[in-house]
C-alpha cells in the first residue's frame, strides 16, 4: 500500500536484527579496546627525542591507554549483566536490516564510485539506490527528486559557486 | 561615540546599503543551511563581488552574512539532526528530538528568538566594552588556555546522557583522534596513515559523519512509519511570548558566548558547548536534555550567535581575527585599503559603527525571515522519511566534497557515518567525541607551551590566578554530578 507521495503506509511491522544488549555492548567495547591498543603501539613508534617537558607520543600514549582502560570496564560492565541474567532482557535492534545495509553499502561505494564515474552519473544512481533502500517506490518521485537534486548542484555549486565536481 | 553612530546613521540612508544588508541575510541563510558551506567560505566566495562596492555597504553585506550563517545552520541541526555549521551541533541534540516530537515549529521560533536576544545583547556589549575585552584577551598565556580548553572538557559531565563510562568513552575517543596529524609542538607526524590525515581529522566531516550520516541511517531503520503529526505554530506574538521563561538562560548564555567569541581560537562551537552545559546545570529539569529540552536550544542559539559579536572585538579593538570568519572580513577591509584596530575609530569611524549598526538593524529581518520561514520548513518533518534520508545523505557528501574539493573529506564523513551508527546503538551519543575533537588541539598544543615556556614546571597552571581558578572550576564541574550520582546510589 503507498500513499499519494509514494511512501509506504500501515505496513506490517518490518523485519528487525536483533542481538542481546549485554553482547553488541561487549563487541562494541572490545573493538574499541583493540583500536585503542593499535593506538598505543602507534603512538610507542612517534618519534621524539627532543628534551622538552612532552615529547609528541606521550599524550597519544596516555590517552590511549585511558581509553584501552575505559573501553575495558565498558567491556567488563556487559559481562557483568550478562552473568546476572540481563542478556535476553534489553536488546539492539536495527530495524529493516537490508535496507540499512544497502543504504551504508551505497554511502559508502559513493566516494570511490564518483572518483571512478565522475559526480553526476554517480549521483544520478546513488539518490534512486537510497529511496529504494528506503521502501520508496514511486517512479516519478524518484526522477523528480533526482533531477531536482542534480539541477540544483549544477545551479548553485557549479554555476554560482564554480565549485569543480569530478 | 554618538558621533560615529550618527555618521554610520548617515551612510545607512543609502539604499544600496540596504540592499547589501539584505543580500547578506538572505545568503548567509542559504550558507548556513547548507551542510558544508561555513561564514568564512560564503564571506570568502562573496568577496570578489563586493570589489566595486562601496566599503561600508560591503562590509555590512559581509557581516549580516556572517550573523544570518551562524543563526541558519540551525534549520538543518532541527529538522533533520544534520548541522548545517559545526556550532550548531548542540542545537541539534535538543532541537531534533523536538522535531521528533512534533515540535519543530516551537523549536525552530526559539533558535531565531534566541539567536536575536544573543547577538543584539552581545552587540551592546561589544559597543561598550570592545577595547576593554580584546586587551584582557590578549593577557591569555598558553596556561589559561589550557585552563580553560580543561574547563570545556569538563562540561562532560553535563551533556552526557546516561552513561558517564560511556561519555568518557567517546571523550576519550574524541581526545584521542584530535592527536592525529601533525604534532603542534615540533611537526612530528602521529597516527598519519594517509597523506590527507597530515593536518588532522577534517572537523566539518567528522560532525556530518556523526550527526548527520548516522541519522540517514537512522531513517533508513525508521522509513516504514509514518510522519510525526506537527504541534501548531502560534501567532507571532504568542512565539516572542515562549521566550520569557528563558530570560536568565539568554543572559547567561549571551555572556557566555561573548567572552568565549572575544578568545580568539576558541570561537562559536566551544561558546554553544559552554552554554548549553551551563543550562543544563542549573535546569530545573535537567533530565529534559538530550531529550527535546527548549532551554538546551535557547542556550546553545544564544550563544553561538552572541560569540559573533564577540570575535569582532579583536578585530575591532586590535586588528586581530577572533575567528576564521573574522579573519576573511579583516582581508575583505584590507582590499578596501582598511586596517582595522584601534584607529579605525578615528580614520574610518563609519566602517565600525556600521557593524555595529549592521548588527542591531539585519537582526529583526532575519527574524522576521526566521519566524516566517518557520512556518514553511518545518513542512520538511511531513516528507516521507526515504526521501529526506537520500537529500541528506546526498547532501552532506557534496557538501564535505565542496568544503574541502578533497574526495578524503567525503570518505571522513563517511568513515564516521558509520562509526557513529553503530556507536549510538551502544548508546555513546557524538556530542562528547565533537567537545574532545573542538578542544584536543587546544589542550595538547597549550600544555606543552605551558611546560616549555615554564620549563617544565606544572606549577605554572595553579600559579597564575586565571588558570587556577579556571581548573578549580573545571574540578567542580566534573566531580559535582559524580557525587551526586553517587549519593544517589548509596541512598
Amino acid at each position: 500500500m503507498k500513499d499519494a507521495t509514494g511512501a509506504a503506509e500501515e505496513q506490517p511491522r518490518a523485519q528487525a536484527l536483533r542481538a542481546p544488549r549485554p553482547v553488541f555492548d561487549l563487541l562494541v567495547g572490545l573493538c574499541l579496546a583493540a583500536a585503542s591498543v593499535w593506538f598505543y603501539l602507534a603512538a610507542r613508534g612517534i618519534d621524539g627525542n627532543s628534551g622538552e617537558p612532552m615529547e609528541p607520543y606521550s599524550l597519544p600514549v596516555a590517552l590511549a591507554l585511558i581509553l584501552v582502560l575505559l573501553a575495558l570496564a565498558m567491556a567488563a560492565q556487559s559481562v557483568l549483566r550478562m552473568l546476572r541474567g540481563h542478556a535476553g532482557v534489553d536488546v539492539v535492534e536495527i530495524r529493516r536490516p537490508s535496507g540499512v545495509l544497502v543504504g551504508m553499502a551505497a554511502v559508502a561505494a559513493f566516494p570511490a564510485v564518483m572518483m571512478w564515474g565522475g559526480y553526476y552519473p554517480t549521483m544520478a544512481v546513488f539518490i534512486p539506490v537510497l529511496l529504494l533502500a528506503g521502501g520508496y517506490r514511486s517512479r516519478v518521485g524518484m526522477v523528480a527528486y533526482t533531477a531536482g537534486f542534480l539541477a540544483f548542484t549544477y545551479l548553485v555549486f557549479q554555476l554560482l559557486l564554480k565549485t569543480p565536481l569530478p | 561615540m554618538l558621533e560615529g553612530f550618527l555618521t554610520a546613521l548617515a551612510v545607512f540612508g543609502s539604499w544600496q546599503v540596504w540592499a547589501g544588508l539584505l543580500a547578506g541575510v538572505l545568503i548567509g541563510y542559504f550558507v548556513g543551511a547548507m551542510p558544508g558551506l561555513s561564514a568564512s567560505i560564503g564571506m570568502a566566495l562573496l568577496i570578489p563581488f563586493t570589489f566595486g562596492m562601496d566599503p561600508v555597504v560591503s562590509i555590512v553585506m559581509l557581516v549580516t552574512l556572517y550573523m544570518a550563517t551562524e543563526y541558519a545552520g540551525a534549520i538543518p541541526a532541527i529538522l533533520v539532526n544534520t548541522p548545517g555549521i559545526p556550532a550548531a551541533a548542540m542545537t541539534a541534540v535538543d532541537g531534533y528530538p523536538m522535531s521528533k516530537q512534533g515540535r519543530a515549529g516551537e523549536a525552530l521560533s526559539l533558535s531565531i528568538l534566541g539567536s536575536a536576544a544573543g547577538s543584539v545583547l552581545a552587540t551592546l556589549l561589544l559597543v561598550l566594552t570592545a577595547v576593554w575585552m580584546a586587551q584582557f584577551a590578549l593577557a591569555f598565556g598558553p596556561a589559561e588556555y589550557f585552563a580553560i580548553a580543561v574547563l570545556g572538557l569538563s562540561l562532560i559531565s553535563t551533556i552526557a546522557q546516561g552513561s558517564m563510562l560511556r561519555a568518557f568513552v567517546a571523550l576519550f575517543l574524541g581526545l584521542l583522534l584530535a592527536t592525529v596529524g601533525t604534532d603542534p609542538i615540533e611537526g612530528v607526524s602521529r597516527f598519519v596513515i594517509h597523506p590527507n590525515l597530515l593536518s588532522g581529522v577534517s572537523f566539518l566531516a567528522a560532525v556530518i559523519g556523526l550527526f548527520a550520516i548516522s541519522e540517514v541511517f537512522q531513517m533508513l531503520e525508521e522509513s516504514d512509519g509514518n510522519p510525526t503529526p506537527l504541534h501548531s505554530l502560534g501567532a507571532v506574538g504568542k512565539q516572542f511570548s515562549s521566550l520569557r521563561p528563558h530570560g536568565g538562560n539568554i543572559m547567561r548564555s549571551t555572556a557566555i558566548g561573548y567572552i568565549i567569541g572575544v578568545i580568539p581560537g576558541a570561537g562559536a562551537t566551544i561558546a554553544s558547548i559552554a552554554a548549553y552545559g551551563l543550562q543544563r546545570r542549573l535546569s530545573k529539569t535537567p533530565e529534559q536534555f538530550g531529550k527535546g529540552s527548549a532551554e538546551g536550544v535557547v542556550a546553545a542559539e544564544t550563544a553561538n550567535n552572541a560569540a559573533v559579536s564577540g570575535a569582532l572585538a579583536p578585530m575591532l579593538a586590535l586588528g586581530i581575527p577572533g575567528s576564521a570568519s573574522v579573519a576573511v572580513l579583516i582581508g575583505a577591509l584590507a582590499i578596501h585599503g582598511l586596517q582595522p584596530g584601534p584607529m579605525i575609530f578615528q580614520r574610518a569611524p563609519q566602517i565600525p559603527y556600521s557593524i555595529f549598526l549592521a548588527l542591531l538593524v539585519g537582526m529583526p529581518l532575519m527574524v522576521a525571515l526566521g519566524l516566517w520561514g518557520a512556518r514553511l520548513w518545518i513542512k520538511v518533518t511531513l516528507i516521507p522519511k526515504p526521501v529526506v534520508a537520500a537529500i541528506v545523505a546526498a547532501m552532506c557528501l557534496l557538501g564535505c566534497y565542496a568544503a574541502e574539493n578533497d574526495i578524503f573529506a567525503v570518505w571522513t564523513a563517511v568513515f564516521f557515518g558509520v562509526v557513529g551508527y553503530l556507536l549510538r546503538k551502544a548508546d555513546i551519543h557524538p556530542a562528547p567525541i565533537v567537545l574532545a575533537l573542538v578542544l584536543g588541539y587546544l589542550v595538547e598544543s597549550n600544555l606543552r607551551r605551558a611546560l616549555v615556556s615554564s620549563g617544565g614546571d606544572m606549577t605554572v597552571f595553579v600559579t597564575r590566578p586565571l588558570s587556577a581558578i579556571c581548573l578549580l572550576v573545571a574540578m567542580l564541574v566534573l566531580l559535582l554530578p559524580l557525587y551526586q550520582q553517587l549519593k544517589r546510589r548509596m541512598r
